[in-house]
């Protein structure tokens, strides 16, 4: 089960972008790059919303268009979630949910709507009207009709960047859990590679119109998502929680890592995303150092970035680490495939979608 | 007195009549026009606003014209119903849809421009087809659109003069209307009667008027 867009898409104004990708229709694909990149455009075509398009588009062997034919939005199997949650204002909060069951049927996945309520928590809001409501509370009612609607495919054009933090944290876990649990296939819009580091499977960049780069998400420290997006993310599990300092001890490997806080559920790996900006290296014995975090690794391969700045792709416990520090500094280092080196870690960041940053700075760190 | 009375009758029946008609053929032109990139378009704007520059008289001339016996609408109106079209309550209806419309069409349009196209589309991914989206989402969000569409097309019914003189003829119960009604009792100098029926149209467009711009004055509730 694959989705295929190929072809291109032109505005009135001037702006182009043109894809080729193909993805397949499982889990949760980030797509991020900076704004005016194509990433909503992509999202667009695909809905059906973009009509100066010449595209080739295929969902799961079905063919929404091509330069023979071209499915209205409304019979083509995707549902969408948008930045601007886009709830009818003249209809109370069930008449919202209730819109995609009064359509003709089309086929694909449709959560029962009973499911939608219990796991979004909106049995109580369902007589309210939408002006009534929180950002927060208005995109879980966005969230709960998209997924209402049958589809083969669900689209997610930034939805929590009209949100602020707090309220980013608290819709974070239902989407994170609704992602995991059933595997949905969407194309999730982001600017920002922590908001979308739990539940995404894979990523793709975009930039001017193309696709630049694409992942799987535990491999973006082997495969570079471009400069401004370099990190790696790397998996540990909970150790304990060290009480008096109020900070959590993540093993990677027989290395420590240490996070500021308390995780929610210290039974599951976690994800750690790592900027490689925020990486030292060091060589040889590295002692009286307030930085906690180190991690021993060994250098895989030195690649010039430009602008005398180098990335330095590192073997951790078997995992990928990115790091970027300067020409002179390499130089000095020796820095050589094969070196064995202790990567020292500024911040970490326990990156979930509701960007709930911790840094793992310890107590007497800079 | 009573010529007054049965005058408004006749005035009140054509109104409902010609608001129900234009209550049906209204909203989904007014649609077509607001969201259109057609370059038919102008000229259907143009044809729609016609009767607000025309003389009435211009207009009842080509509509007397074709509601003869064998005119465009005449014919097949006798053909279909053994009756002439022309000096019939029927006839007045046509005229008045043709006189009345862009007094329904127009403000409907200009509702219809303010429709967030972001809502449009988030139907269209719920899966709601363009009729569907149309019942379901335009016409409800513009209820006191449509309301006050309906009272300025029933208001301006009423207030008819010209197309009547020129179609309707004045056949009391039938085709007399009050504004001929009106014009009969000046023209007998029964200034009395006069006074009754230019009073009675006085009181109604001014509490018609006042509705419509309450309609208007508060906006359509939003998300």
């Amino acid at each position: 089960m694959t989705l295929t867009v190929h072809g291109t898409v032109t505005r009135d104004t001037g702006f182009a972008a043109r894809f080729d990708l193909e993805l397949p229709l499982d889990g949760v694909t980030a797509i991020l790059g900076p704004s005016g990149a194509g990433k909503s455009t992509l999202l667009r075509a695909i809905a059906g919303f973009e009509p100066n398009s010449r595209l080739h588009i295929n969902v799961a062997g079905e063919t929404w268009q091509s330069e023979a034919s071209c499915r209205a939005p409304h019979q083509r199997s995707v549902s969408s979630v948008f930045q601007d949650s886009r709830l009818f204002g003249h209809l109370d909060v069930r008449g919202n949910l209730e819109y995609p069951l009064r359509q003709p049927p089309r086929d694909g996945f449709r959560m029962p709507f009973d499911e939608v309520v219990d796991r979004l928590e909106l049995a109580s809001l369902l007589e309210q009207r939408p002006a009534t409501l929180s950002g927060g509370q208005r995109q879980r009612v966005a969230l709960g009709r998209a997924l209402l609607a049958p589809a083969r495919l669900w689209l997610f054009d930034e939805p929590m960047s009209a949100l602020d933090t707090p309220t980013r944290a608290e819709l974070a876990p239902y989407l994170e859990q609704l992602c995991s649990e059933h595997r949905l296939p969407i194309l999730y819009v982001s600017h920002a590679l922590e908001e979308v580091l739990q539940i995404a499977d894979r990523v793709i960049v975009m930039e001017a119109g193309e696709i630049t780069a694409s992942s799987p998400i535990a491999d973006i420290g082997t495969t570079p998502l471009g400069s401004g997006l370099a990190a790696s993310v790397l998996e540990c599990t909970c150790s304990q929680y060290l009480d008096g300092y109020d900070l959590t001890e993540l093993n990677v490997g027989e290395d420590r890592i240490y996070l500021r806080g308390r995780v929610p559920d210290e039974t599951v790996p976690i994800r750690l995303l790592i900027h490689a900006r925020d990486i030292s290296i060091a060589t040889g014995r590295v002692e009286n150092l307030s930085l906690l975090n180190r991690l021993k690794a060994r250098v895989v391969r030195v690649e010039d970035d430009g602008g005398g700045v180098c990335l330095v792709y590192l073997a951790c416990h078997g995992q990928p680490l990115l790091a970027r520090i300067t020409q002179l500094s390499a130089e000095h280092l020796a820095l050589a495939p094969g070196h064995d080196v202790t990567a020292l870690i500024k911040t970490v960041a326990l990156a979930t979608l509701g960007d709930k940053r911790r840094d793992s700075t310890g107590p007497t760190d800079d | 007195m009573s010529d007054t009375l049965l005058a408004a009758a006749v005035s009140l029946g054509l109104a409902t009549v010609t608001t129900l008609l234009l209550l049906l053929l209204s909203p989904p032109l007014a649609w077509w026009l607001a969201q259109s990139r057609s370059r038919a378009r102008p000229l259907v704007e143009a044809l729609v606003a016609l009767p607000l520059v025309l003389p009435p008289t211009v207009i009842g001339f080509y509509l007397l014209l074709s509601m003869a016996p064998d005119g465009f609408l005449g014919a097949p109106w006798y053909a279909a119903t053994g009756r002439a079209l022309a000096f019939s309550f029927s006839g007045l209806v046509i005229g008045s849809l043709v006189y009345s419309l862009p007094f329904v069409v127009q403000p409907l349009s200009a509702s219809f421009r303010t429709v967030d196209p972001g809502l449009l589309e988030a139907a269209a991914a719920l899966g709601a087809s363009p009729r569907h989206r149309f019942l379901t989402l335009i016409l409800p969000m513009h209820r006191r659109a449509l309301l006050a569409a309906a009272v300025l097309g029933f208001a301006h019914t009423v207030g008819e003069f010209g197309i009547v003189l020129m179609i309707g003829g004045n056949i009391p119960g039938e085709t007399r209307v009050l504004s001929i009604a009106l014009f009969d009792q000046v023209e007998a100098l029964r200034y009395a009667d006069a006074h009754a029926t230019a009073g009675l149209l006085v009181t109604f467009a001014i509490a018609t008027l006042i509705l419509v711009y309450r309609l208007q004055a508060n906006p359509e509730p939003r998300t």
